[in-house]
């Protein structure tokens, strides 16, 4: 199989301490129904498509440019991946760098090794952003950070919700804690799924039991997802935001340190 | 809040569209032809003596700084005389009473170290040796303009004492005649010099204050040190100075606004125009010249306020050598405060390549974004014309000077430039060396232009000093070498000067890449096709115009797209360097390069054709420096990336509004972030930034219910907007900015 990658955002200020460049891998084992990248849940090439951009050009084969036709998917050797995190370098230098995220980049754990050998050789923080299905040493030890979500706590509701098991990310969450790489550990909110004190209560408690968990926060759920859900052919439930009152009030929960 | 805040923030609100200074119309009318007789400068002084003698001078009970000037919405009589003044050619705007001093800086160092009267006692010195008619008219005005703001500010003081305002009286008092000695009588002086100009002299004054951190600092330091003075007690003089600059302003939008949605000049002079005041830079040595009162007028800012406009200058380093000073900027540039940031570094360097040797530290910029050498350089369409110097000029020069050489229209559509080539080109059926040919042709026609220009702005100036004294504006007052010479600085100024600007900069760029990218590397098009799909406005061929809007742009950070713009900006600058060396060593004149198209780009969008880069006719083109709308696909690193591949160095002046959603900068982990961002931008060598922090979403709200967002703030070109005052265009051109 080889590695796509769906796009490669820079200037990101919300993945990771610092400016950052984020890196969309292209595949993911999870299927959490409010994802709000399904783009980067195939491992395969797609196509999105706005009908509401096609000016019925009839010019398709040659390359869509109306953007009514976006096609998702690249095979981008890690030296041009490298080239086009170094144009912004020079930002970096408040704590940023770069973010691996998805789709699940652990998916990708070959060429993720290589990329991240390539990006630490340059003196360039890289910070992976992963469900932490699985637990991959080699690529988690050398990163600078790490990123990863406890989304729902009960695991029935997790199973249902997210496709895999819950208590299995969290046992390797804490085999992770071992390396001595900081953590943050993040929950999405969404209304009426995962939005209840207990919920947030209890993961805040055992992001609170790691050693090296440096913050925990909550991300307020976003309909992201749906739109390009729908450009991919599929139907994406809509969910919704927590109340404001009851964001505020689940934020005690949320640390640094 | 304070209530010199409140009444402030709530004048920018609530102001009636039709408020008028009645006073200025009624006494102006009163002495429309009184002093027809008399020399210019005679006329000038006299005319505003009488204004100035009768005007109201009210104070309120929370004045620290004392200085309002009245304005109000009329009735219908007072309506038909406002209307009946602006339509007569007499009035003293028309008859040349009053010329337009806007756009300058005064000499601030000068006048707190003299005072009223120690600049009268100058100009009589002066006036005792001159035996030169045309001359004494000139001092005898000059000296006749420091008696009327003498018995001004001396009303203000019996204003002050019936309200109780004991102190301030005193201060009045003290500066009516005498130098200011503490650091409230100098800001004191300084308000009321400033609310003369731009209450009542100048229609658009958008006067520069200098910067007040550097000349008042001696003033500070020694009150501070003598104990006559606490942080917090000039923090509050220094904030209510700023409450005063807003309560000048009328409400709307000067480019593009009408007398429908706008106060306009006529009703309030200062209008929506703000003044200008510098902070930080360097010194004459290079060496910084941050001190406290920098943090002082930086903490005073009111995110709210519109005026004045605080010019950051930025140098190397600066972020990390100040960087307590960095952080409260940062803080106040994420609440879209009103002011901006220029890199001393590239402006310095501009001036010093250009040849510029006295004051090169002292530059400032004014207006919508333009760079002048200071108190020693005139701006060529500043202050009075020709005309005025001269009536009686010769009918060749009649012939070449009443061409609208300096600004629009001739000054725009450098877009139209390209299309001439592009059809050109078309024509020529070239079978390689496209690219070099198109760029041949087009700075072929840049250089024809930019040729024309100075060598009209040259004879302009030949004919201002053949009559140098017959003007006399209330610059000239506060300018010691305008007293020295009894000449007008408009003639006589050390250093002329004008923008030159690489009008629809992006818009160029992109068309340049779109013809590599789509008729040479993709063979998408041949060149005939797309010079006859964008001379029909693409009319029938909307795939071609979207392949040419989706080609790389300007402020994506592509290769392609920078090297067009390090290339064209490159080529622009040196020609603009060579080609005013001769005048700049004959004259002192000199174009100043830029990338500054102020709001023009919507007016001359609307009246040009279709572009290669996609866009329609009648659309906007690029504002300033700035990339497209929709153009900065990687970011702001992205569009910071592009502005760094014009060289520093290459222009002094060209705005780049940096919108931000305030989402990705909140808290204090967001203020570090973006304060890194800048810097690293500005350390680069990035010319300008000035940030509106404002969600897309709030101004669609706005758009839809305009009283419930009259405090959404948002940077326009060089001045800040009440964005619900601005007209609908801009508004949404504010708005397509936010796109992706």
């Amino acid at each position: 199989m080889q590695t796509l990658i769906s796009h490669i955002e820079r200037c990101s200020s919300f993945d990771g301490p610092g400016i950052r460049t984020v890196v969309f891998f292209k595949g993911c084992p999870l299927s959490c129904k409010w994802c709000h990248n399904p783009e980067c849940i195939s491992f395969e090439k797609e196509e999105l498509f706005y009908p509401e951009k096609c000016i019925k050009c009839g010019r398709c084969q040659s390359g869509c440019v109306t953007g009514a036709r976006v096609v998702c998917g690249r095979i981008i050797p890690v030296h041009d991946v490298v080239v086009t995190v170094k144009r912004d370098e020079k930002y970096y230098s408040g704590g940023g760098g770069v973010t691996l995220s998805g789709g699940e980049p652990l998916a990708h754990n070959s060429y993720v090794n290589e990329l991240i050998d390539a990006l630490l050789k340059e003196n360039i923080d890289v910070a992976i952003e992963t469900s932490m299905f699985k637990y991959d040493e080699e690529i988690l030890k050398k990163v600078d950070r790490i990123m990863a979500d406890v989304k729902i706590f009960d695991e029935k509701k997790h199973l249902e919700y997210v496709g895999i098991s819950g208590e299995k990310i969290r046992d390797n969450i804490l085999k992770a804690d071992l390396l001595g790489v900081p953590l943050t550990i993040r929950t999405p909110i969404i209304k009426g799924i995962n939005d209840d004190e207990q919920n947030v209560r209890l993961t805040a408690e055992f992001a609170s039991s790691l050693k090296n968990c440096v913050r925990y926060e909550l991300l307020p759920y976003h309909a992201m997802g749906v739109n390009k859900a729908r450009a991919l052919g599929k139907e994406q439930k809509v969910f919704s935001a927590p109340d404001a009152k009851t964001l505020e009030n689940l934020k005690k929960y949320q640390f640094t340190r | 809040m304070k209530p010199n805040v409140y009444e402030a923030e709530q004048a920018l609100k609530t102001k009636p569209i039709y408020s008028t200074a009645y006073e200025r119309v009624k006494l102006l009318n009163d002495v429309m032809h009184a002093y027809d007789d008399l020399p210019q400068p005679l006329k000038f002084s006299r005319t505003l003596a009488y204004l100035l003698e009768n005007v109201s001078v009210p104070v309120k009970e929370y004045d620290l700084i004392v200085g309002r000037a009245v304005d109000k919405e009329l009735n219908a009589e007072e309506e038909k005389l406002f209307q009946a003044f602006i339509a007569d050619n007499g009035n003293a705007y028309r008859s040349g009473a009053f010329f337009g001093s806007g756009h300058s800086s005064y000499e601030w160092e000068y006048i707190v170290e003299l005072g009223v009267g120690g600049m009268k006692s100058r100009a009589i010195s002066r006036l005792s040796t001159e035996n030169d008619d045309a001359k004494r008219a000139f001092l005898q005005g000059a000296v006749e303009v420091y008696d009327a703001i003498s018995s001004y500010i001396l009303r203000f003081a019996n204003s002050a004492k019936q309200a109780g305002l004991a102190a301030q009286a005193a201060r009045l008092e003290k500066v009516a005649f005498s130098a200011p000695e503490t650091f409230a009588e100098a800001l004191q002086l300084v308000w009321i010099i400033a609310l003369i100009d731009c209450a009542y002299v100048t229609l658009n004054p958008t006067l520069t204050l200098g910067r007040p951190d550097v000349f008042l600092y001696p003033f500070y330091s020694r009150d501070i040190a003598s104990g006559r003075l606490t942080r917090e007690e000039a923090k509050e003089l220094i904030t209510d100075y700023y409450c005063k600059h807003n309560l000048i302003m009328g409400r709307g939008e000067h480019q593009l606004g009408d007398d429908k949605n706008s106060t306009t000049f006529d009703r309030i002079t200062n209008f929506d125009a703000p003044q200008y005041l510098l902070l930080a830079g360097t010194d004459e040595k290079g060496e910084s010249a941050v001190n406290e009162l920098t943090e002082l007028f930086a903490e005073c800012i009111v995110p709210s306020f519109k005026n004045p406009v605080v010019v950051v200058r930025y140098f190397i380093g600066m972020d990390k050598k100040h960087e307590r000073l960095w952080n409260i900027l940062m803080r106040k540039a994420l609440q879209s405060s009103s002011m901006m940031f220029y890199n001393d570094n590239d402006v310095i360097a501009v001036l010093k390549r250009m040849g510029v040797t006295e004051g090169v530290h002292d530059y400032i910029h004014f207006g919508c974004n333009w760079a002048s050498t200071g108190n020693n350089g005139a701006w060529m369409w500043g202050g009075p014309s020709s005309f005025a110097f001269t009536p009686e000029m010769s009918e060749e020069d009649k012939k070449y000077l009443r061409r609208a050489y300096m600004r629009y229209p001739v000054d725009m559509g450098w877009e139209g430039i390209f299309n001439a080539a592009l059809y050109q080109l078309a024509d020529e059926n070239l079978k390689s060396g496209v690219m070099d040919r198109l760029f041949e042709l087009f700075m072929a026609g840049v250089k024809d232009f930019i040729s024309q220009k100075i060598s009209y702005l040259s004879r302009e100036l030949t004919v201002r000093q053949k009559n140098p004294s017959r003007l006399l504006v209330l610059t000239d007052c506060f300018l010691r070498e305008s007293i020295d010479s009894a000449e007008c600085y408009a003639a006589s100024a050390k250093y002329h000067f004008e923008a030159s600007s690489f009008q629809m900069f992006a818009n160029v760029v992109d068309s340049f890449v779109a013809v590599d990218e789509l008729v040479i590397r993709k063979k998408s098009v041949t060149l005939k096709e797309l010079a006859k799909a964008v001379k029909n406005d693409f009319k029938d061929n909307e795939w071609l115009r979207l392949a040419c809007k989706n080609a790389e742009k300007f402020g994506s950070d592509g290769e392609v797209s920078n090297a067009y713009a390090k290339k064209l900006i490159t080529a622009f600058t040196d020609y603009v360097f060579e080609v005013s060396k001769p005048y700049f060593e004959k004259q002192g004149l000199f174009l100043m390069p830029s990338l500054e198209g102020d709001t023009w780009h919507i007016k001359c969008g609307r009246e040009s054709g279709a572009s290669v880069d996609g866009r329609r006719a009648g659309e906007p083109f690029a504002q300033n420096a700035r990339p497209s709308n929709g153009s900065c696909k990687n970011g702001l690193t992205g569009m910071f990336n592009s502005l760094l591949s014009v060289p520093g160095g290459s222009v002094a002046s060209g705005a780049l509004n940096v919108d931000v959603d305030s989402r990705a900068f909140s808290g204090e982990e967001g203020l570090k972030n973006f304060s890194n961002l800048l810097a690293t931008y500005f350390n680069a060598g990035g010319l300008h930034a000035q940030v509106s922090c404002v969600s897309r979403d709030d101004l669609l709200a706005a758009q839809l219910d305009p009283d419930s967002y009259r405090d959404l703030r948002v940077r326009v070109t060089g001045y800040s907007g009440v964005f619900v005052d601005l007209c609908r265009e801009l508004q949404d051109d504010v708005i397509a900015r936010m796109d992706p």
